[in-house]
């Protein structure tokens, strides 16, 4: 599938360079946000010294994943980002996180269900909305009348 | 002897009343149920139904409680075969076997493997705690700051062997991991760290929420995104018993790998700190050095769910043992036993098994029975499962991401944890396109908090002085077998490179 060679920037592989430049940010982050709680000593270490050291920790390993493995063993890409399906799954996180506490289960569930389906590239309308419907029918009896969570049905 | 006749019986009345016997099978049933639930996890159904446990007696409440915890142990385990989602963060191992003997049509015979494992290991768990619990409480009270430290690392260290490949990789998911756990206030000082203003941080991120955003998420962005003819797919074929049923050589094959597994989980569910998932990655970390199956690793084989079962239902059982006897819960789980103990004014410790025989042995009986049911109740209903689970992707995955909603919201009933579902599902997926394995990264997540306060702790014991852990004898021991195996990682990575290019050279000059 992919036989291609990985591709490389000044030798080093593309992926790499992302994966390691971002360990290396977040390690570098980590050392900066550490640096403003109280280190201590390394007898009475402080709020900031663990997380300073794991900052760097992090940020060597973040140059040793882009110059040993980038290298060395360079990852295969793995095609395009699925876009669609994430934008599709989050939609429905968000949608439920929106409706939960205002509109209780029932609302929530249905958006959540519906949007996740349009995920997939093959998603329909109506089969959707079948499916929302049916795993709201679903959840509410497993979950309301079964285990009797305090999560409303629904509220307007 | 043991103990008295007067509190094995007064233990076998408790855990073989009516009461006890039906709270028990609820327990399990609704674990395992439960703990298939992608989305839905033991701690999060744990802690759902620890208040319909309220007005049970505490005994009972404990009961079915544990048959929660461990029915969902099982269940993760069934989700981690048929979709490669782990159900539980513990199945995360069982994933990298199981699915793959799935896709090979040996679905039954790998969750029929995991329900025997299971049974064993968690029976040999139970057997275990009710002969040793207090010697072995003995042996971990010698244990100080500095031992914990060093098996940490070891542990961590162990995980990052698990994902395969890229050591530079997994050990900075360990790394950052590690980050991620101290989220939150700091207890020492008081100070909040990486909060970011958030108040809802100060006890750190929701583990269920970055569990599921890391784990689960993705596969299901993955998934959604294939072509149809590529979805994972059960083949719901060979569901009869007798396809089930291992072959005398899959019972040869497991013999020793339950064992093994068994042993690693008794021990490490016994320390606090580590539990089912250190336990099940270091079991199927030794499984991969000790073994020789004929289809590799991560391809379906069969000593790679029988290993990390058995050890994690061992130390799913063992993990009561420090729970009640030194009053330490290894992990959030047994924070939660322990929380219905104290509401119950049951204070655990040393004392327990002295002042209250009656509970410790009501327990042990009941966690006898409850091993036996998991296997009784399930077995069968392996085929309900694997047909139930071979729903078709499109119709699943929704109801899937339905069910994380719901799951996520009921442990906290709070919706910036939906936020963070979200969010780490964003970086998980992002992670997974960059190849880095996210298992570590919970491992790290997880110890972060104790290994800091290890590590604190042994600093002021020992005044500023590292070498502490290295002279310390077994401390000591931990620190020389972790760089034992960074070690054997780097030379298996050289030699392995080696190899490679070996082939490579060959495949040009020919």
């Amino acid at each position: 599938m992919n036989d291609a060679a990985p591709k490389r920037i000044a030798g080093i592989g593309i992926t790499e360079i992302v994966a390691g430049g971002l360990c290396v940010l977040v390690g570098a982050a980590t050392m900066v946000e550490a640096l403003s709680y109280a280190m201590g000593t390394a007898r009475r270490m402080g709020p900031g010294w663990f997380p300073f050291a794991l900052g760097l920790l992090l940020l060597l390993l973040g140059l040793g994943i882009a110059f040993v493995e980038g290298v060395l063993t360079p990852a295969r890409s793995s095609g395009s980002p699925a876009y669609r399906a994430l934008i599709g799954v989050m939609a429905a996180i968000l949608a439920f996180a929106l409706l939960i506490e205002r509109n209780g289960l029932a609302p929530s569930v249905f958006a959540a269900t519906f949007l996740a389906t349009l995920a997939e590239q093959e998603a329909r309308f109506l089969p959707s909305v079948a499916l929302a419907a049916g795993v709201t029918i679903l959840t509410a009896i497993i979950f309301h009348f079964g285990l009797a969570l305090p999560i409303p049905l629904w509220s307007i | 002897m043991l103990a008295p006749l007067s509190d094995l019986a007064a233990g076998i009345a408790v855990a073989y009343s009516p009461e006890g016997l039906l709270y028990c099978a609820m327990g399990v049933l609704l674990g395992t149920f439960i703990g298939a639930l992608p989305g839905v996890g033991p701690l999060a159904s744990i802690a759902m139904l620890m208040p319909l446990t309220f007005h049970l007696d505490t005994t009972i409440a404990i009961i079915m409680l544990a048959g929660i915890y461990y029915g969902s142990a099982y269940g993760g385990a069934i989700a981690a075969i048929l979709l490669n989602l782990p159900g539980t963060a513990n199945a995360t191992v069982t994933c990298l076997d199981g699915y793959p003997m799935a896709q090979r049509g040996r679905a039954g015979v790998a969750m029929f493997t995991t329900a025997t494992a299971s049974f064993i290991g968690g029976t040999v768990g139970v057997l275990l705690m009710a002969a040793f619990a207090p010697p072995l409480a003995r042996f971990a009270q010698n244990f100080g700051s500095q031992e914990y430290f060093a098996l940490m690392v070891l542990g961590l260290l162990a995980a990052s062997l698990v994902a395969s490949g890229n050591p530079f990789r997994a050990l900075a998911m360990v790394a950052f991991g590690l980050v991620l756990g101290l989220v939150g206030m700091d207890v020492n000082s008081g100070q909040p760290r990486f909060t970011f203003g958030f108040i809802e941080l100060y006890d750190g991120l929701p583990l269920a929420a970055v569990a599921l955003g890391l784990f689960g998420l993705p596969e299901i962005i993955r998934n959604a995104n294939k072509p149809r003819h590529e979805r994972p797919n059960i083949k719901a074929g060979d569901i009869s018993l007798r396809a089930m049923f291992p072959t005398r050589e899959d019972w040869r094959r497991i013999r020793m790998p339950i064992v093994r597994g068994t042993g690693i989980g008794a021990f490490f569910g016994t320390l606090p700190g580590t539990g089912g998932l250190v336990a099940s990655f270091i079991a199927y970390a030794v499984e991969r050095r000790t073994s020789k199956p004929p289809e590799g690793f991560g391809k379906g084989a069969i000593e790679g769910v029988a290993a990390p079962e058995s050890s994690n239902n061992a130390a799913v059982q063992t993990a009561f043992i420090p729970t009640l006897t030194l009053g330490i819960p290894g992990d959030a789980i047994m924070a939660l036993m322990l929380a219905v103990l104290m509401i119950n004014g049951v204070v655990p410790g040393p004392q327990l098994v002295t002042q209250d025989p009656g509970m410790f042995w009501g327990l042990v009986f009941s966690f006898l029975l409850g091993n036996l049911l998991l296997v009784v109740l399930n077995v069968p209903l392996i085929g309900v499962w694997v047909r139930l689970l071979s729903i078709r992707y499109s119709i699943l995955f929704p109801a899937i991401v339905a069910f994380v909603c719901i799951g996520i919201y009921s442990v906290n009933y709070r919706v910036v944890d939906l936020f963070a579902v979200m969010g780490f599902g964003v970086i998980g997926y992002g992670m997974s396109l960059l190849k880095f394995e996210p298992a570590p990264l919970i491992l790290g997540l997880i110890l972060g908090p104790m290994m800091e306060e290890n590590l604190r702790r042994s600093m002021l014991i020992s005044r500023g002085d590292f070498s502490t852990f290295f002279t310390r004898p077994l401390s000591g021991a931990f620190m020389a077998i972790s760089a034992g195996l960074l070690v054997w990682m780097i030379w298996s990575e050289i030699r392995r490179r080696r190899r490679l290019r070996a082939t490579k050279s060959g495949e040009q000059a020919s």
